[in-house]
């Protein structure tokens, strides 16, 4: 359970790190290095982590493609449709981060829940 | 017990425990083969970051960047190769020493220019934060914009670095761009191991094929452009499909008959398939709902891919189409749904780009022979023809070896179908299009991944093959030759790809003070070009004219300047000639001339009738010292 909430943490401690920069405007280059961070990486983590590979490469490699995927077809659906706003962009990509995390605590809390459970050969009395 | 005393117990404790284990493990591992090799790795690096103090980017040749990188530079590429040999031999290094190893070669070979010049390489990188300072002016694009059109009918990746630029609260994209080679690079890397690791278990096969992709990708195509986000996208939907969504149950026999309609080569097709299966890892098992969220997954990345680059979805549709014909993606209809997804975005979007090209696409279409043919070298400067041909036969080399190293994997009972078809399925796009005289290097490109995993076959054809001193030399010595060969032709054109800080001045100064609707006239493309405002302005390259209108300006320099420049549809006009134009004019022969554009610049200054509103040391920019757009 403390493993599945490492990811989750990061992403929400990114996602409040980068709204603090960007409504402060503050003009650093940690904000260019959060912002990547954020969007290219956490944005996909959050539902990347939702397939549950075992292998942590795969895990990688999809929340990098995920993330670029996400705020492509944000951005793009904006900029197309003529109602660019990157503050809106921003709100919408980190809604659907948010959306994402609260699925893997779910996912969290279900499996952990599945493992309280004995297996029946382990609910056996003694005799 | 107190607080203090506790706090104070504890940091003995802390030391003992902790820090003794951690310091015994370090211990540990120097004294063996993972600490040799991560010193050796350590000391690469540092030879690495301490030769680029003794180039000076300033001083290029013929060849380039390689004419200027001191002997430490190839010494530290020496020892990462003869490092990289050993440790995949070892079966005890684990497998993040190999990978540091790759991630080390990858900050070597595309870090260096971004560390060395501080600018953006490449002028079409600058047209592309052009694009993405137009969405940030505007907030959206022009799909019938007649300046560079294709990239606003394929807007994803430039909406993409317009929301990044916006966020970080950056002017433009310039601070990050620099360092796309090594991040697409990065994140191929990735993508490769999910692509190698579906057909084989053999960690030495997956390191080595890694290695010679990175020692063979010569092309370029990794610079900030969409080409580059769309192709790790595709290698990542090759990953998904080949470890996911991979048919492993021979099809049934009489299901092969219907389709080929002949008992012989039923008979041969059974057999292959056969064969194949033996050089598969079984399919990685994904339960439904993994199953449905990896194909929502591969519609969102193709989606991406779609809206982002012209030539990146046929590539991708025809390689899964190749293995679907093969029995090797259990989602059939993938193609098909790629396929509608493609012309969608195009109906949708790409209409008014696409219309006055149809002609000249039907004419490319099924003439893979004309559509194949290289750009003529005849003109270019001797050097540029040693490096174009060391491309070549670069290219040539690796499709060699991997011809080798297919027949010697077969020979030991395995045959990779699946790798076998997504070489081949790239090579059919070039029965639909020339893409620019491009399209022989791109094909090259998508086949890389295979052909680089069939060389590596040479060496580790099977588990019990490969152990002995041989599979530590041969590869090292190969891989010294490829990448010898990937420096000459990465590095080679660079004098035309490097833009020096007073060049970039020169332009951006240009940009601040040219109004609207001016002409910019320019000695060729190649320079830190239309990255503002790029809309606005029209560009006149003097060694794209024809060769009369270039035999025009060496004749008569001053009056045909004199004639363009006092043009009064223009509100204003510039001529802008750099160091970086000159030097391409002179690599690629562009001109009748390779003096002329010093000649054109030395006689227009002494004409008095132009005068220079920027000069340095690599860059000038003139206008009419009269100038008509002035006078009433």
């Amino acid at each position: 359970m403390k493993y599945a909430l490492f990811w989750p943490v990061v992403i929400v401690l990114s996602m409040l790190a980068l709204a603090i920069m960007v409504v402060g405007d503050f003009q650093t280059p940690i904000r260019t290095a959060l912002t990547l961070w954020f969007l290219l990486f956490c944005s996909g983590m959050a539902y990347a982590r939702l397939l549950s590979f075992p292998s942590r490469i795969a895990q990688i490699v999809l929340a990098v493609a995920l993330g670029i995927t996400i705020n492509v077809a944000i951005s793009e659906i904006l900029v197309v449709g003529k109602v660019w706003s990157s503050d809106v962009a921003l709100g919408l990509v980190m809604g659907t981060t948010t959306i994402g995390v609260v699925l893997q605590l779910l996912d969290a809390r279900r499996q952990h829940a599945r493992a309280q459970i004995p297996l029946e050969s382990e609910a056996q009395p003694e005799q | 017990m107190s607080e203090i005393t506790r706090q104070a117990s504890s940091i003995p404790l802390f030391r003992e425990r902790v820090l003794n284990h951690w310091l015994n493990q370090l211990g540990q591992a120097m004294h063996s083969a993972t600490g040799t090799a991560l010193l050796v790795w350590a000391g690469a690096a540092l030879l690495w970051l301490f030769s680029l103090q003794n180039a000076d980017p300033d001083q290029m040749g013929n060849f380039g960047l390689l004419s200027v990188l001191p002997l430490p530079y190839f010494v530290a590429l020496g020892l990462l190769i003869i490092n990289t040999t050993i440790i995949l031999n070892q079966q005890k290094v684990p497998e993040y020493v190999f990978l540091l190893h790759v991630v080390l070669l990858i900050f070597i070979i595309h870090g260096t220019p971004q560390i060395l010049y501080g600018t953006l390489r490449y002028s079409w990188a600058w047209k592309h934060i052009g694009i993405i300072e137009y969405i940030q002016r505007h907030g959206t694009v022009d799909p019938t914009i007649s300046s560079l059109p294709a990239y606003h009918n394929w807007p994803g990746f430039f909406t993409l670095n317009a929301f990044i630029v916006q966020v970080a609260g950056l002017k433009n994209a310039l601070s990050f761009a620099g360092w796309s080679p090594v991040f697409f690079n990065l994140i191929d890397l990735g993508a490769l191991l999910l692509i190698y690791r579906s057909c084989t278990r053999d960690r030495r096969l997956v390191g080595l094929g890694i290695w010679f992709f990175f020692i063979t990708n010569w092309v370029g195509q990794d610079y900030f452009s969409p080409q580059a986000t769309g192709y790790f996208l595709h290698l990542v939907i090759l990953g998904i499909c080949l470890t996911w969504f991979k048919t492993t149950p021979l099809p049934r026999r009489h299901a092969i008959r219907h389709w080929l309609r002949s008992e012989r080569l039923t008979a041969r097709a059974y057999k292959l398939l056969y064969l194949s299966r033996r050089a598969e890892m079984p399919v990685f098992q994904a339960t439904p709902a993994q199953r449905i969220g990896l194909v929502g997954i591969l519609t969102l990345f193709f989606m991406t891919i779609a809206s982002s680059h012209q030539l990146t979805p046929v590539m991708t549709i025809a390689s899964l189409g190749g293995l679907v014909l093969v029995f090797r993606l259990s989602i059939r209809s993938l193609p098909a749904i790629y396929g509608i997804m493609a012309v969608l975005w195009i109906v949708y979007m790409a209409v008014p780009f696409l219309t006055p090209t149809v002609e000249s696409f039907i004419e490319a279409l099924g003439n893979p022979a004309e559509n194949a043919q290289l750009i003529d070298l005849s003109l270019a400067s001797v050097d540029q023809q040693i490096v174009a041909m060391i491309g070549r036969s670069l290219t040539l080399c690796v499709m060699a070896l991997a011809g080798l190293g297919m027949l010697r994997y077969l020979v030991r009972g395995y045959l990779n179908l699946s790798f076998i078809v997504l070489i081949g399925a790239p090579v059919s796009t070039m029965a639909m299009n020339t893409y620019g005289g491009e399209i022989i290097f791109r094909v090259y490109l998508f086949a890389l991944p295979f052909l680089a995993f069939f060389i590596a076959t040479l060496f580790y054809p099977s588990l019990k093959v490969g152990r002995s001193l041989w599979t530590v030399v041969l590869p090292a010595v190969l891989s010294v030759l490829l990448l010898t060969g990937l420096l000459f032709a990465y590095y080679g054109k660079d004098r035309q790809y490097y833009f020096a800080e007073d060049e970039v001045a020169a332009s951006e100064y240009l940009y601040s003070i040219a109004p609207p609707n001016s002409l910019i006239i320019e000695g060729s493309r190649s320079y830190a070009s239309q990255h503002q405002n790029y809309e606005l302005y029209t560009y006149v390259a003097i060694d794209r004219e024809p060769w009369e209108s270039q035999q025009e300006i060496i004749n008569d320099p001053v009056n045909v300047m004199t004639r363009w420049m006092s043009n009064r549809a223009y509100a204003g006009s510039f001529l802008i000639i750099t160091r970086s134009q000159k030097a391409a004019i002179e690599m690629v022969g562009s001109m009748p001339d390779n003096q002329a554009i010093y000649d054109l610049e030395d006689a227009l200054l002494a004409s008095g009738r132009f005068k220079a509103i920027f000069r340095s040391p690599n860059a000038v920019v003139l206008v009419l010292d009269q100038d008509p757009h002035l006078r009433p």
